[in-house]
C-alpha cells in the first residue's frame, strides 16, 4: 500500500506567467497527493494561484502561463511532460473538469445532450445512440426533471443549477476516477448551490470519485472534503484533514479566513475579525511570508524569510508564528460576547422599543416588468417583480432582505431609491408620500437616501478622481469648496483609506477600496437612509469582513438606518436588526432578524438557512434541499408561489395564496402552515431529506 | 419561426412601397427633362411634338396621379416601357439581371472559399508571420482600387498569358443555353452542354476573382476578428477538458460559432455585388444590371431607373432576410426569441 502510488502526486509545482517584466511565478511550489476516493478542497482568495493549478494538472492552462517546475503524476504517469495526444486521452476519461461558469463553458449553439454525450464520442467508448442514452440517464441520476427534453435543449434554455448539473453530467459521463470542480456552485443561489453540494458528495462518497474542490469558501469545502488545503500567494500555507483544520486552525492566514466568515453564534453588532490589507499582488510579494505584511503574529524572521511546509499534528502549515510554540492560538479565536458588546445589543433593543421615527414605509408596492420582445409588433409578456410588497424602516434600524436570483430583493431597492416606478402602492418617506415626487422635489429627496451598489467599479466614472466622485453627492446639494475638501478626507479616513487615495483614479484601486468609496460617496452628506444593495458580493472573503465591519461601525456611530441587500443570509442576519425574506416577488416572512433564523415559520425560509454551511446549526435541524429551480416570474404558480418547491405544499397551497399573519411581535409570514417544521412532528421532518435524495436515486 | 419568415415578408410590402415612392418623385424633380433627354434637343423645341410626347406618356397629369398610375401597373407586373430601349423595363430587368446574379455569386462563394480559412489561420496564429501576411493580403485587397486590378489583370492574364478568356460571358462561338434560370453556368448543365459549361465559368473566373480581392478581404478581416472573439471562450477549453485535440476543437466548436457574424457582412457584401459591379461589367463587356443602370441613368430613362431602383430594393431586403432566417437557422438563441416573440 505504501509503494503504490497515489492517484495524483503534485510535486513542486510551479506555474509562471508571460508579463511586461519577464515571466512572473504565480504557482510557486505546489505539492500534495490525492487518494482513489478522496476529496481534497483548495482554498484560497482570488490570486492565489488555486486555479491556475488545477488547470496545470490537466495542462489546461491559458496561452499566457506555462509550468516551469515540478511534477504532476497521475496513476503514476508524468503529466508535465505528456505529448499532447496522450493528455487529449487523458482528459475526460480519467480526469474530468467542472468549471464555474456553467453558460460561458457550454457551446451556445450545440444541443446539450451532444455536449454531454460528446467525451463518450471522443473517446470511442460508445456510438451517438448510445452517447444519447447514456447522457439522459446521466442527467436524469443528477435529478434532472425530463431528461428527454433536455437533450435536445440549448445551453440558454436552462437555468443556472441545471447548466451546472449538466456539466457535471459531462464530467461524469466516462467514469473517470478524478473530477477537478473549479468553484462549481459559485454564482449559484444557495438552495441549488446545496443541490449541487450534495450531488458532489454523493459521487464522492458513493460512486468513489476522487474530488479537487476549488473554492474560496472554507464553509463549502468542509462539507465534503476529506482534507483541505489552503493557499495564499502561489503557495499552500496549511494542509490537513478537514476537521483538524476547521476545528484547530494553526495558520494565522486560516484561521482568519475561518473568523471573518460571520457565524451563526456571533453577536450582531460584535465585530468580524478581519483580515487588514487585501491579498497580495502576486508581481509584487513582499520579501519573507507573503501574509506577512497583513498578519497578527507577525516577527521579524517572517519579513526576511518564508516559511517551509512543515509537518504538525496531523498537517502541515508554513508558518513561523506556528512553528514557535502554538500559542496565541487562544488569541484569535472569537471570544464569547463581551458584557460590553451585550449591553450595546440591550441598549440597541431599549431605543427600539420608544419607536424611533419611521423613517421608510413601503406599502403594498406592485411592481410589473414587460419582458422585453426583441422582435416588432409582438405583445411583450408581463414579469411580476415585485407583488403586493410592504416593509417599514424605522430610524437607527437594518433592515436585510435576503432571497435568490430573480426574488425582487433588488427592484425593491430601485423602487425605494425611486430610480423604478412602480405600478400600484405608496412608498412614504419619513411620513411623507413620495410615490411620485418628480424634479426638484425629487432631487431634494436623493440628499436622504443614498445608494451604494454591487459593482464597485461599475458604479463609479473611471474618469473622475476619487476626491471628486466623494465630493459630488455634496456638491451637487449645494456645499460649497471647501466644506466639502474637509469632508472628503473626514470621510475617507472613516472608511480606513488614507487621504492619499483622493487624487487616484477607480481603476487604480482594489474591489475593496472601490468598495469604500462606495460607501463614502453614500455618508458624505448624513442621509438618513442608505440602501445597499449586495455590497460585498463582489469582493473576496477576507475583504467582505472588512466592509462587514465597516458597516457595523457605521451603525454604531451614526445611528445608521440601512437597508441591506444580500443573497448571503450570513452577512443579512450578522448585520441587521430585521430581516425580510422575499420569494418571487413577495415577502414570504419578516421579523427580527435573530428570531427568524433561530425559529423560522416559513418552509422556504428554513431551506434558505439550511443550505448555507455557516448557519445550519442554528437555523434549522434537518437540513433541507429543495428541489428544481426557482419558478419562473413571468408565470408565477397558482396559490401559494412557493408550493411547487415546498416540501409541505398541501392542496389548499395550489388554491388560496396565503395571507400574511402577524403576531403581536410584528412577526410577519406568509405560509398556510407557519413554523410547519417547527411544530410538526420530528418525524416528518426527517422525512423530508431521505424522500428528496430517495427520489434522485431512485431515478439513477 | 414561419411566423416570423411570414411577419418579415409583411414588412417589405412598406419599404418597397417607400422605395418606389421616393424614387418616383425624385426622378420626378431632378432638373433633366425626359422629353428632352429621349427626343433630343431639334424635336424638344418644337412645342407640339413635346406635347404630344407628354401626352403618350402621361407626363401631363399631377404626380400623384402619375405614381397611382405606376402602382397599379406595377401591381400587374408592368414596370412602364423604357423610353430608351422602348422595351418593357420588366423584359429589360429579366434579360440583365441573370448575368449579374452570376457573377455576384460566384464572387460571394470564392470569398467565402478563401476568407474563412484565412482569417481562422490568421486568428489561431495570431501575431505570428503567417497573421501578419494575411493582414497585409487582405488590406491590399481591400486597398486596391478595383478598376485598375481589373485592366491590369486583363493585360496580364489574357492579353500577355492567353490563360483566361476575353470579355464577355461566352465565346463568340457559343450560342447560350436554353433560358431556365438565365445563369449560364446552370442553364448548360440543365442542358448537359458542357463545353459552354466550360467556356461559361472560364469567363467568370477573372471578373469574380478581381471582385473578390475586395470582398474576401472584408469578410476576411471578419472572420479573424470574431474568430478571436470566440477563441478565449472557456467552453473551448470544456472541449479540450473533454478529450478533444486542438483541431477538433477548432472545427468543431470555435468555427460554428465565430462564422455567425459573418454571416451578416457577407450578406451585405453579396447586395454589394449586386447592385455595385457596374465598373467590372463595363471593363469585362458583361451585360448586367449594371450596364443597364449605366445607360438609364445616361438617357434619364425613368421607368428604368425605378425598376432597377425597385429590383435593389428587393434584393437588399430579400437579403437581409435570408441572413436572418440563416442567423436562425445557426443560433438557437436567436431562434428562441423569436419564438418567444410569437407566444
Amino acid at each position: 500500500m505504501a509503494d503504490a502510488p497515489s492517484l495524483l502526486e503534485v510535486e513542486d509545482l510551479h506555474v509562471a506567467v508571460r508579463a511586461a517584466g519577464g515571466p512572473q511565478e504565480v504557482v510557486r511550489g505546489v505539492s500534495f497527493k490525492l487518494d482513489r476516493g478522496k476529496a481534497i478542497g483548495m482554498v484560497g482568495e482570488s490570486g492565489s494561484g488555486k486555479t491556475l493549478t488545477t488547470s496545470a494538472i490537466v495542462r489546461l492552462l491559458p496561452a499566457a502561463a506555462r509550468i516551469t517546475r515540478g511534477s504532476v503524476r497521475f496513476k503514476g504517469e508524468e503529466l508535465t511532460s505528456a505529448p499532447r495526444r496522450r493528455l487529449s486521452a487523458l482528459r475526460g476519461k480519467e480526469i474530468s473538469l467542472v468549471v464555474q461558469d456553467s453558460l460561458a463553458s457550454l457551446n451556445p449553439i450545440m444541443r446539450v445532450g451532444k455536449q454531454v454525450r460528446e467525451p463518450l464520442l471522443l473517446h470511442r467508448m460508445l456510438n451517438r445512440k448510445q452517447g444519447t442514452a447514456r447522457a439522459a440517464e446521466m442527467l436524469a441520476s443528477l435529478g434532472l426533471p425530463d431528461p428527454m427534453r433536455l437533450i435536445r435543449g440549448y445551453p440558454h434554455e436552462l437555468s443556472g443549477g441545471m447548466r451546472q448539473r449538466a456539466m457535471i453530467a459531462t464530467a461524469l459521463i466516462a467514469c473517470p476516477p478524478l473530477v477537478i470542480a473549479d468553484e462549481p456552485t459559485t454564482a449559484l443561489d444557495a438552495t441549488v448551490q446545496a443541490q449541487i453540494m450534495e450531488i458532489l458528495s454523493r459521487l464522492n462518497c458513493e460512486m468513489g470519485v476522487a474530488l479537487i474542490l476549488v473554492s474560496h469558501d472554507l464553509g463549502v469545502v468542509g462539507e465534503i472534503c476529506d482534507e483541505i488545503a489552503v493557499m495564499y500567494a502561489g503557495r499552500i500555507v496549511e494542509t490537513g484533514p478537514t476537521r483538524a483544520i476547521l476545528a484547530a486552525p494553526k495558520h494565522p492566514y486560516t484561521r482568519a479566513l475561518l473568523e471573518s466568515m460571520p457565524t451563526a453564534n456571533l453577536e450582531r453588532g460584535q465585530r468580524l475579525k478581519a483580515i487588514q490589507g487585501e491579498p497580495p499582488r502576486i508581481e509584487a510579494l513582499p520579501s519573507g511570508c507573503p501574509f506577512s505584511a497583513r498578519c497578527g503574529l507577525v516577527m521579524d524572521i517572517c519579513r526576511v524569510t518564508e516559511p517551509q511546509l512543515t509537518r504538525r499534528d496531523q498537517g502541515e502549515v508554513a508558518c513561523w508564528a506556528a512553528e514557535g510554540a502554538g500559542n496565541g492560538t487562544g488569541a484569535y479565536r472569537v471570544t464569547a460576547p463581551t458584557a460590553t458588546a451585550k449591553a450595546a445589543a440591550q441598549a440597541d433593543d431599549a431605543t427600539e422599543r420608544e419607536d424611533p421615527e419611521e423613517i421608510l414605509r413601503v406599502e403594498a408596492v406592485t411592481r410589473h416588468f414587460r419582458a422585453p420582445s426583441l422582435l416588432p409588433f409582438v405583445r411583450p409578456t408581463h414579469v411580476h417583480a415585485l407583488d403586493d410588497v410592504s416593509i417599514a424602516v424605522r430610524r437607527g434600524e437594518t433592515l436585510g432582505i435576503a432571497g435568490e436570483t430573480g426574488c425582487g430583493k433588488s427592484t425593491l431597492a430601485n423602487c425605494v431609491l425611486r430610480l423604478a416606478d412602480i405600478d400600484y402602492g405608496r412608498i412614504v418617506f419619513r411620513g411623507r408620500d413620495v410615490t411620485h415626487v418628480e424634479g426638484e422635489e425629487l432631487r431634494r429627496l436623493r440628499r436622504h437616501i443614498q445608494p451604494i451598489f454591487q459593482d464597485p467599479y461599475g458604479s463609479l466614472n473611471p474618469r473622475q478622481r476619487v476626491r471628486s466622485l466623494v465630493a459630488e453627492p455634496m456638491i451637487a446639494h449645494g456645499a460649497t469648496a471647501s466644506e466639502s475638501e474637509r469632508r472628503v478626507s473626514e470621510v475617507l479616513q472613516f472608511v480606513g483609506l488614507g487621504t492619499h487615495i483622493a487624487d487616484q483614479f477607480p481603476h487604480e484601486l482594489s474591489g475593496g477600496q472601490r468598495q469604500r468609496i462606495g460607501i463614502a460617496r453614500a455618508i458624505t452628506i448624513n442621509p438618513d437612509l442608505i440602501v445597499a444593495d449586495e455590497p460585498i458580493s463582489a469582493l473576496d472573503v477576507s475583504v467582505q469582513a472588512q466592509v462587514l465591519n465597516l458597516f457595523v461601525d457605521l451603525q454604531k456611530q451614526f445611528a445608521l438606518t440601512l437597508v441591506f441587500i444580500s443573497h448571503d443570509l450570513r452577512s443579512v442576519r450578522y448585520l441587521s436588526s430585521h430581516v425580510a425574506i422575499m420569494f418571487l416577488g413577495k415577502i414570504v416572512e419578516y421579523g427580527p432578524s435573530e428570531e427568524v433564523c433561530k425559529n423560522p415559520l416559513h418552509p422556504y425560509t428554513v431551506a434558505l438557512l439550511s443550505s448555507v454551511p455557516g448557519l445550519r446549526q442554528a437555523g434549522a435541524r434537518e437540513r433541507i434541499i429543495l428541489r428544481g429551480d426557482p419558478p419562473s416570474p413571468v408565470s408565477p404558480p397558482s396559490g401559494c408561489r412557493f408550493r411547487t418547491r415546498c416540501p409541505h405544499a398541501a392542496s389548499i397551497c395550489a388554491e388560496l395564496p396565503p395571507k400574511p399573519r402577524v403576531d403581536p411581535t410584528g412577526r410577519m409570514v406568509a405560509c398556510h402552515f407557519p413554523g410547519i417544521v417547527d411544530t410538526a412532528s420530528a418525524g416528518d421532518v426527517k422525512a423530508t431529506e431521505p424522500r428528496l435524495s430517495g427520489a434522485e436515486v431512485h431515478q439513477a | 419561426m414561419i411566423g416570423y419568415v411570414l411577419r418579415r415578408f409583411a414588412l417589405l410590402v412598406p419599404i418597397l412601397l417607400g422605395i418606389t415612392f421616393v424614387t418616383f418623385m425624385v426622378s420626378r424633380a431632378i432638373p433633366t427633362d425626359p422629353v428632352v433627354a429621349a427626343l433630343g434637343q431639334q424635336a424638344a423645341d418644337h412645342p407640339k411634338i413635346v406635347a404630344s410626347y407628354r401626352e403618350r406618356w402621361g407626363l401631363n397629369k399631377p404626380l400623384l396621379v402619375q405614381y397611382a398610375v405606376y402602382l397599379k401597373n406595377l401591381l400587374h407586373g408592368d414596370l412602364g416601357e423604357s423610353i430608351y430601349t422602348h422595351r418593357p423595363v420588366a423584359e429589360d430587368l429579366v434579360s440583365y439581371m441573370p448575368a449579374t446574379i452570376e457573377l455576384a455569386s460566384f464572387t460571394i462563394v470564392l470569398s467565402a472559399l478563401i476568407s474563412v480559412p484565412l482569417g481562422v489561420l490568421a486568428a489561431i496564429k495570431r501575431g505570428t508571420f503567417v497573421d501578419l501576411a494575411v493582414r497585409l493580403l487582405t488590406l491590399v485587397g481591400v486597398a486596391m482600387p478595383i478598376f485598375w486590378l481589373a485592366l491590369a489583370a486583363l493585360e496580364l492574364f489574357y492579353f500577355r498569358f492567353g490563360i483566361v478568356p476575353g470579355p464577355g460571358r461566352l465565346s463568340p462561338s457559343l450560342n447560350p443555353p436554353p433560358t431556365v434560370t438565365g445563369l449560364y453556368t446552370v442553364d448548360s448543365l440543365f442542358a448537359g452542354r458542357w463545353r459552354t459549361f466550360y467556356s461559361a465559368a472560364s469567363h467568370l473566373i477573372l471578373p469574380s476573382l478581381i471582385l473578390a480581392t475586395w470582398s474576401a478581404g472584408t469578410l476576411t478581416r471578419m472572420t479573424r476578428t470574431s474568430m478571436l472573439l470566440v477563441l478565449p471562450q472557456s467552453f473551448l477549453n470544456t472541449a479540450r477538458s473533454k478529450g478533444a485535440s486542438e483541431t477538433y476543437t477548432i472545427l468543431r466548436h470555435a468555427i460554428p460559432n465565430a462564422v455567425i457574424p459573418v454571416i451578416t457582412i457577407l450578406g451585405l457584401v453579396y447586395g454589394d455585388l449586386l447592385t455595385g459591379v457596374i465598373l467590372i461589367e463595363t471593363l469585362f463587356s458583361w451585360p448586367g444590371i449594371g450596364h443597364y443602370a449605366y445607360a438609364a441613368a445616361i438617357y434619364a430613362d425613368f421607368p428604368a431607373i425605378i425598376g432597377i431602383t425597385l429590383v435593389f430594393g428587393v434584393s437588399y431586403s430579400l437579403l437581409n432576410l435570408g441572413v436572418d432566417i440563416i442567423y436562425a437557422v445557426l443560433d438557437p438563441r436567436i431562434r428562441s426569441a423569436m419564438s418567444l416573440g410569437r407566444r
